[in-house]
């Protein structure tokens, strides 16, 4: 039977279902029946599920966890959503308020949904005396990815794959911005919708793809990497990728619900006001994602700490597992104050309290401190994995070991650390008293000591090395280069009588880009090329991995460096109009142009997945003669990783860095030339 | 091959000595001389520009040092084809390493110094906030912070010219105590004084900047930071709000005239005559403030003139009753012009700009007390 109409059919059907329910729900709360917007927004969706429905077979897609998590979800919010109303109408308040009812709705259809997720269930039955259910048997291929599952490995691509997937909608929500910007008189965004489309592209890159897409390699890699079959909580796991999904949901549905015009730093009393209606779902999704973090880090903390092979002493570990020790000893313990500054203002919004109300007894700032002393860490977060990245792929790539590993891997913890006292470097026009800017310049132009070290480590190590240019090493030296110029630009913000003139410029949006690129998406990017054949036993196509650099490399420097040009002007950030005040159109051609190259070199990686993952040429073990763990065992690595635990008697990227069997080798190889 | 390294280093080396110190010897003279941030037009702006250019110039010397040896690599170090063997396994140089983290230590230290210096000359590290016993005696820290001392500069209080800087969505008035003038919407300064800017917010978080002044200073509710200027260039500026405040944020800007000391003498003669009120410019945006208690409004009249934006700072103070403003152009209210959000007090909210109707009377009323909460609204 021909299928095809039937699910043309279902799509259709979904498409008028979704959109006419938008319609009636719209018309019984009073608002315009009619927005383009919410009703196409929903109307595709449902029309997407039942052509996927019909495609896949009803059966099937709902006995997945994760389809069966979401309907529930959805409808427990919904139900949630009107008994607020009722209990509302019923204690004599309108019905309808956005901010409690829809907080309301959500946390309950969060819960709903991690309950018929099934994610507790384990717990549950292991709680109540009866077989945990480990053993279940899995579904085979894809589907396997939608359930919920401990295995790290396939953790570790559920969050690989849903960071993935959040970056175009991020990108393209930024080229409509910056194509908005080559020439605002056009109006292709209204005012107030460009601040909700920067603001979105923020939180959005940095919560639903940076971490996700990192934490995905964490997760696949660093067990491999120590020789640990898995992560040392494998159900908490399972749980904590979960939370990732409706929090990415909860962000980029903030366009629809109306959006927030505060920036993603979300300062109050703005972002306490009605008037930024969409506030609550990105407030919401924000303390989700955070969550999921604290609880990675108390996992793979552990897992570090206590299953590590025989032999591996913290100085024989790579650096890419001493960058997630760095970044995870942060999230731990720093995230909590992005969820406590975001409940804060959730609850001005909801119940009118005061934190930031001056009328109140509240003070404005105290948002300010609370924010960055965790926003300014997990920039930390955000780049130092990429770090231990570069750390580890140039040595195998120019055949010469990491010059320095004892101080590189030291520095990683010192720029954690101390990044942990600079947070008020980002305050230094905010009103802060005047003794206080000073001591925090000073501690800001300290870190970049450790960060030296690392970049003069990397110069080194490629120094007299027998250089092989693969894909992943030329993102690297790409990342290498871009990073420095993001640290390099910062030395004008971390002093405080240049910043009081760049802040809040577009001098400070080009050095962040300049670090996001540096530290997180060309890493990543080498990191896909590196480890693919690892994950599923292909080559990705070298050819097609150069095109795709010589597209977003230029693309980021076309991007980067206009920005900071802007920046110097004097260009305010955040701002949807400059025409009335400076002619600075060709360098705003320049970073819109920048943008679509890099959005190009996604596009080619995209389809470089797609057919490598068909057609690529077989990887064996260790395609890239790697001396780590990971490379001892087969493309793709069995379900228990390693048939015998290696030994290992020396620093990563030496090639006795580890064997297995036979005897464990007593000397650790004090060679001619080794220091440090 | 055995273990020696195939490019003869020492040439090399030297080679690439010369390649760095020729371009950065290149780019620092181009940072240190070219004026790259055109149009300053105040003395805290130029000691900013001078110090941002040694920092570029810092900067870069480092940068064009990582990216030629780089670029040298990744040239005359590639593995030739067919070899196999590995490099010879040079684990690190502890004199090296302690080198690359010693000497940027001390440039960060002097760069600290320095940066510490500038802000004492600046006089930003006087009192930013108010209550800290800031008045006639005002401490002068140098070094920063730590160790009170004179300052670089020293204008005495009374040579300063103290404005207050109001900023509400989105508009910015000033007002100056010293000559009882209370609000222009016009920034106008004499050249070559020393301004003392006292920064309010009535609502949400602004920043006070002018980019040919240099530094900007955010105006933050229950605060008054306050910011000092000395402007050197007569002319024409634009103070532009530098934090996001809203849907109006980009548009909110005001004029600034830096005049000379005569011309700036016969304006403050001219508000004296006039009444110290000017009208705001038009196309403008005025701010109507309305408090609701005991169910009924503080104002039953409502007078604005035609032609500007309204923005009503609505302030509802019935603890747990909910209210809005509503516009309509009739009592039968079957035409609405503006409806504002319901709010359940205490709570205050300033509802997005609206443009003012034609002149006329119309009808504004609570939507949730219709009968009790009424009042009329007249455009002139």
């Amino acid at each position: 039977m021909n299928k095809a109409p039937l699910k043309a059919f279902a799509g259709l059907a979904g498409l008028a279902a979704g959109g006419g329910l938008t319609m009636l729900v719209r018309l019984a709360l009073g608002m315009p029946v009619w927005k383009t917007s919410p009703v196409l927004v929903v109307g595709i969706a449902a029309g997407l599920f039942a052509w996927l429905a019909a495609t896949v077979g009803f059966r099937k897609l709902l006995s997945l966890d994760a389809a069966r998590g979401a309907l529930c979800g959805l409808a427990g919010t919904g139900v949630a959503i009107g008994i607020t109303m009722l209990v509302r109408l019923a204690i004599g308040l309108p019905a309808w308020n956005a901010s409690p009812v829809l907080t309301v709705g959500i946390f309950t259809g969060v819960v709903v949904y991690l309950i018929t997720l099934g994610v507790f269930n384990y717990w549950a039955r292991w709680a109540v005396g009866r077989p945990d259910g480990a053993d279940r048997p899995k579904k085979p291929g894809w589907a396997r990815y939608f359930d919920v599952d401990t295995d790290h490995k396939v953790i570790g691509v559920q969050y690989f794959v849903t960071g993935l997937a959040f970056l175009p909608f991020a990108v393209i929500l930024q080229l409509v911005g910056r194509t908005h910007m080559v020439d605002p008189d056009l109006g292709i965004l209204a005012s107030g919708s460009y601040e909700s489309v920067i603001g979105t592209h923020g939180i959005v890159m940095m919560f639903i793809v940076v971490l996700p897409v990192f934490f995905g390699l964490v997760n696949y890699f660093v067990p491999l990497q120590i020789g640990a079959r898995d992560l040392a909580f494998p159900r908490l796991n399972a749980f904590t990728f979960w939370l990732v999904p409706p929090a990415g949901l909860l962000a980029a549905f903030s366009l629809m619900a109306g959006g927030f015009t505060t920036g993603w730093t979300a300062y109050p009393p703005l972002s306490s006001s009605f008037e930024v209606q969409g506030m609550d779902l990105v407030l919401i999704g924000v303390y989700l994602a955070g969550l999921s973090s604290i609880l990675t880090a108390v996992n793979v903390l552990a897992t570090i700490f206590k299953k590590r092979a025989p032999g591996m002493g913290f100085f024989r570990m790579p650096i890419f597992v001493w960058g997630t020790l760095a970044t995870t000893s942060l999230s731990l313990v720093f995230t909590q104050f992005i969820g406590m500054s975001f409940l804060m203002v959730l609850l001005e919004r909801t119940l009118g309290m005061g934190f930031f109300v001056p009328a109140m007894g509240g003070q404005v700032l105290l948002y300010q401190y609370l924010f960055w002393f965790y926003s300014h860490p997990a920039v930390y977060i955000f780049v130092l994995i990429g770090l231990g990245l570069i750390s580890d792929i140039i040595p195998v790539f120019v055949r010469k070991p990491l010059f320095g590993y004892k101080g590189v891997a030291v520095s990683s913890m010192g720029i954690a650390w101390g990044g942990t006292i600079v947070f008020a470097h980002h305050m230094f026009a905010a009103g802060l008293p005047g003794w206080m800017r000073v001591p925090f310049m000073i501690t800001t132009l300290l870190v970049a000591v450790p960060t030296g070290v690392k970049v003069f480590a990397w110069t080194a190590t490629t120094w007299m090395g027998k250089i092989e240019l693969k894909t992943p090493l030329l993102f690297v030296f790409a990342a290498v280069i871009l990073f420095l110029i993001g640290g390099l630009t910062g030395i004008p913000q971390g002093i405080v009588p240049t910043d009081l003139y760049l802040h809040d410029s577009y001098w400070i949006v080009g050095h962040f880009h300049a670090l996001f690129f540096g530290g997180f998406l060309l890493p990543a990017m080498a990191a896909i090329y590196y480890w693919f054949p690892k994950v599923r036993g292909r080559m990705l196509s070298e050819k097609l991995g150069r095109i795709q650099w010589f597209l977003m490399v230029p693309g980021m420097f076309l991007m980067v460096v206009p920005m900071l040009g802007l920046g110097l002007e004097g260009m305010r950030r955040r701002i949807s109009d400059y025409e009335f005040i400076l002619n600075l159109q060709p360098l705003h051609i320049a970073t819109a142009v920048g943008g679509f190259l890099v959005f190009a070199g996604l596009v080619v990686l995209g389809y470089n997945l797609v057919v490598s993952n068909r057609r690529g040429e077989t990887a064996g073990k260790n395609p890239w003669e790697a001396s780590t763990l990971e490379w001892m065992i087969s493309s793709p690595p069995p379900e228990h990783n390693f048939d015998e635990i290696p030994h290992v008697h020396d620093r990563p990227h030496l090639e006795q860095h580890a064997h297995v069997g036979g005897e464990p080798e007593q000397k650790s190889g004090e060679k001619e030339g080794d220091k440090a | 091959m055995g273990t020696k390294p195939y490019p003869e280093k020492r040439n090399h080396t030297l080679a690439m000595v010369l390649v760095i110190v020729v371009l950065s010897a290149g780019l620092v003279y181009l940072f240190l001389t070219v004026d790259f941030i055109p149009n300053a037009g105040a003395r805290e702006r130029v000691l900013i520009d001078d110090f941002l250019r040694i920092q570029l110039a810092i900067g870069s010397v480092l940068f064009i040092t990582i990216l030629t040896v780089l670029a040298y690599a990744v040239i005359f170090c590639r593995r030739r084809p067919g070899d196999d063997t590995e490099t010879h396994a040079v684990r690190g140089n502890l004199a090296l390493e302690l080198t690359w983290t010693i000497i940027p230590l001390i440039i960060v230290v002097a760069l600290s110094i320095h940066a510490a210096n500038v802000l004492d000359e600046m006089g930003a590290t006087e009192h930013a906030l108010h209550g800290q016993g800031q008045n006639d005696t005002q401490t002068y820290y140098s070094l920063g912070a730590f160790v009170p001392g004179e300052a670089g500069s020293s204008a005495s209080a009374e040579e300063e010219l103290v404005i207050d800087v109001t900023a509400a969505r989105y508009l910015w008035s000033f007002a100056y105590p010293g000559y009882g003038i209370d609000a222009v919407y016009e920034l106008r300064v004499p050249v070559g004084r020393r301004i003392v800017l006292n920064l309010h917010s009535t609502d949400v978080i602004h920043s006070f900047y002018v980019q040919e002044w240099g530094p900007k200073q955010d105006a933050v509710p229950g605060l008054s930071p306050v910011l000092r200027i000395t402007p050197t260039r007569i002319g024409e500026y634009m103070v532009q709000c530098s934090q996001l405040c809203g849907a109006g944020h980009t548009a909110m800007t005001a004029p600034v005239h830096v005049v000379s000391a005569a011309d700036f003498d016969s304006w403050i003669q001219q508000q004296a005559t006039s009444g110290n009120v000017t009208p705001p410019p038009a196309e403008t945006h005025v701010v109507i403030e309305l408090v609701a208690r005991d169910v009924a409004f503080d104002k039953d009249t409502i007078t604005v003139p035609a032609g500007v934006h309204l923005m009503i700072d609505f302030d509802n103070q019935d603890v747990g009753m909910p209210h809005n403003f509503a516009l309509y152009t009739t009592p039968a209210a079957t035409e609405p012009i503006f409806v504002g959000q319901i709010i359940d007090g205490p709570q205050r909210i300033i509802y997005p700009h609206f443009a003012a109707p034609p002149p006329g009377e119309y009808f504004f009323r609570c939507d949730v007390h219709p009968a009790q909460m009424t009042g009329t609204f007249v455009v002139q």
